[in-house]
């Protein structure tokens, strides 16, 4: 009961959450500089032909008729229709969606992969060098910025040394036919390895230092005590015994890093030319096209605030007793 | 009389305690002689540059000297536009600097306040306090930057709004939990039976037990700030008139100095960055010794 409860809270705050910053958005969109259809009018048009394209995007209505019908609109999955492209917002937004999909779900795991088998053999390790070392490396890896060692990699790799391409996601003029023979295509693996690495070298970052201090705490238990002083081996004791304990607030990272992930990909998709949500977000905003920028920002709100009751529904279930305050 | 004299020097050198314990870490001892160096740069700019940021060289007969590699002359090089990419390194630390000191405290103000009064009173005020942090956590922080200069327009001080509307949210949330444990302690208690208002349990009672907290999530902010600072600048939504190394970088990639390989323009901003951002967290290091006792093992 208290379980049942405890999630329908989580989720009702969550709803509650998403729909204050669609009234936000909505808002702060509205007092953007520049006239959105300064795209098509020209000072020279006639000024009904003006109002016309006006009275096509509803400019032309005070601004809470705009509101309530933004409000209806948005109900009923109708997000308004881009500038720039005129196609649906959404459908923009939802192209693009998917490229920056694979590219931070494929950084996320294999980051937290890295991350924390870095973090345990840190933890082992500890009090010498080899730790020293480490841990100075992942703190200048999480002081640099992401897009700059992207650019790093792209001057190395793509512009010294031509293994890699220097961006986008295929040669100029291909396309690929459809998602999956996209995904399982050489080029499009060749096109991922440089972005990939460089969002990796940033988000390996915390799952090392959580594992490691998570590992430091366990390590003192009694039950490790007790298995080691059963004889069982040091890496075995490692392995079995504490870095399946210690790894429960990595797992719970791990739901927020995603949300964060999206964020942080705005800045690697810009770099490396890859065709995903932030880098139309950014192009949207800088083309004045807000119907594609607004979408694009509340789908990336709306994923933040998934992944957070994700996370938090996660810590709920891996450590009961959240549930019980 | 005598007492609050005294009272200032308690607190003088419980303060100077504190510093102490947090430079006895050597990571934290190597942080605060790479922010010395950049304060130095920050504050002399114009004695220690040799050329002004803005500033085009060019030969005798008024060629620009494009793309000078880094040599006696010119230490790290020049610009495409030939400006000496050393000078805006060293004028890009008054940016950094700014933004950073400037973001933290903001951040630092608002989120322990707000953490304070949440915590301290509990209730409704919380119930409110922490829906309107959840909301606040459910924007993307970049992105809504990106908004939010494009609304405000893009100058440093807008960058700096934009960057700390946000970012007191985790040290709010840090400083609540905090306090939610500090106000059940008898020494609360012995405060309010001898007469102390909420205002005077919050800022004088409370309050100075958070502070090392606090403390710890603005630097953490300095080095937040630093890196929103530069990838707003290098997306081009920063400030226009102000040299800063995000900037150095957009105006790097977009004039193609990757595929022609001028190294020295993309190295130094990055490497700036880095070490600034470093040093905040060697000193947070420090700042944990003091926070959390069971770390001072060195």
């Amino acid at each position: 009961m208290n379980v049942l409860r405890f999630f329908s809270r989580r989720l009702f705050h969550s709803i509650f959450v998403f729909l204050a910053l669609l009234t936000f958005i909505f808002f702060i969109f509205r007092l953007m500089p520049g006239d959105p259809t300064a795209l098509f009018i020209s000072p020279e048009m006639a000024a009904d032909a003006i109002q016309e394209i006006q009275k096509t995007f509803g400019l032309d209505r005070p601004l809470y008729i705009q509101y309530f019908l933004y409000v209806i609109n948005v109900c009923r999955g109708n997000f308004g229709i881009s500038y720039y492209f005129f196609e649906p917002a959404s459908r923009v937004v939802f192209e693009h969606l998917w490229n920056t999909l694979v590219l931070t779900i494929t950084a996320m795991c294999l980051s937290y992969l890295v991350g924390v088998l870095v973090g345990t053999l840190l933890a082992w390790k500890r009090g010498t060098l080899f730790e020293l070392g480490g841990m100075v490396s992942v703190l200048i890896l999480r002081s640099a910025p992401v897009f700059w060692v992207g650019l790093i990699f792209l001057y190395i790799f793509a512009f010294k040394l031509h293994i890699f391409p220097g961006g986008s996601m295929a040669e100029t003029g291909e396309f690929y036919g459809g998602f999956l023979e996209m995904v399982l295509s050489w080029e499009f693996l060749h096109h991922l390895v440089l972005p990939l690495v460089s969002m990796m070298c940033y988000f390996s970052g915390l799952p090392v230092l959580l594992t490691r201090s998570s590992i430091l705490e366990v390590i003192k238990e009694d039950y490790v005590e007790m298995a080691r002083a059963k004889g069982i081996g040091a890496r075995r004791v490692m392995f079995r015994h504490v870095t399946r304990t210690a790894i429960l607030p990595v797992v719970t990272a791990f739901a927020t890093a995603i949300a964060y992930a999206f964020e942080g990909s705005v800045l690697i998709e810009v770099v490396f030319s890859w065709p995903g949500i932030g880098r139309l977000m950014v192009m949207s905003m800088l083309g004045n096209d807000y119907p594609v920028a607004q979408f694009a920002f509340m789908i990336l709100a709306a994923m933040m605030i998934l992944m957070n009751l994700l996370a938090d529904f996660l810590y709920a279930y891996l450590d009961p007793r959240v549930v019980v305050q | 009389m005598e007492g609050n004299k005294n009272a200032v020097i308690q607190t003088a050198l419980a303060l100077w305690a504190t510093l102490r314990l947090m430079f006895r870490h050597p990571l934290a001892k190597a942080g605060l002689a790479i922010l010395i160096v950049f304060t130095v740069m920050a504050v002399f700019a114009p004695l220690i540059a040799p050329y002004h940021h803005d500033e085009i060289i060019s030969d005798s007969s008024g060629r620009w000297l494009s793309y000078q590699k880094p040599a006696a002359k010119f230490w790290l090089g020049t610009t495409d536009m030939g400006r000496g990419i050393f000078s805006q390194i060293v004028y890009g630390a008054r940016t950094a600097f700014m933004i950073g000191l400037l973001a933290a405290l903001m951040v630092m103000v608002i989120g322990t306040v707000v953490g304070l009064v949440s915590g301290y009173f509990g209730g409704w005020i919380d119930q409110i306090i922490m829906r309107f942090v959840d909301f606040v956590y459910g924007i993307p922080f970049l992105p809504f930057a990106m908004v939010l200069v494009t609304v405000l327009g893009g100058s440093r001080w807008n960058v700096i709004i934009a960057i700390s509307v946000l970012l007191w949210r985790e040290t709010c949330r840090v400083v609540r939990s905090q306090v939610l444990s500090l106000k059940e302690r008898p020494f609360v208690e012995v405060a309010r039976s001898a007469g102390a208002g909420d205002l005077r349990i919050i800022f004088v009672h409370l309050a100075p037990n958070i502070y090392p907290i606090s403390l710890l999530y603005g630097v953490f902010a300095v080095g937040w700030a630093i890196l929103t600072e530069a990838g707003l600048s290098f997306l081009g939504f920063g400030d226009p008139n102000s040299c800063s190394w995000g900037k150095m970088l957009q105006m790097a990639y977009l004039s193609q100095a990757l595929s022609q390989g001028v190294w020295w323009w993309i190295f130094p901003p990055g490497i700036a960055i880095v070490l600034i951002v470093m040093s905040t967290y060697f000193i947070s290091q420090g700042i944990e010794e003091v926070v959390n006792p069971k770390l001072r093992n060195w």
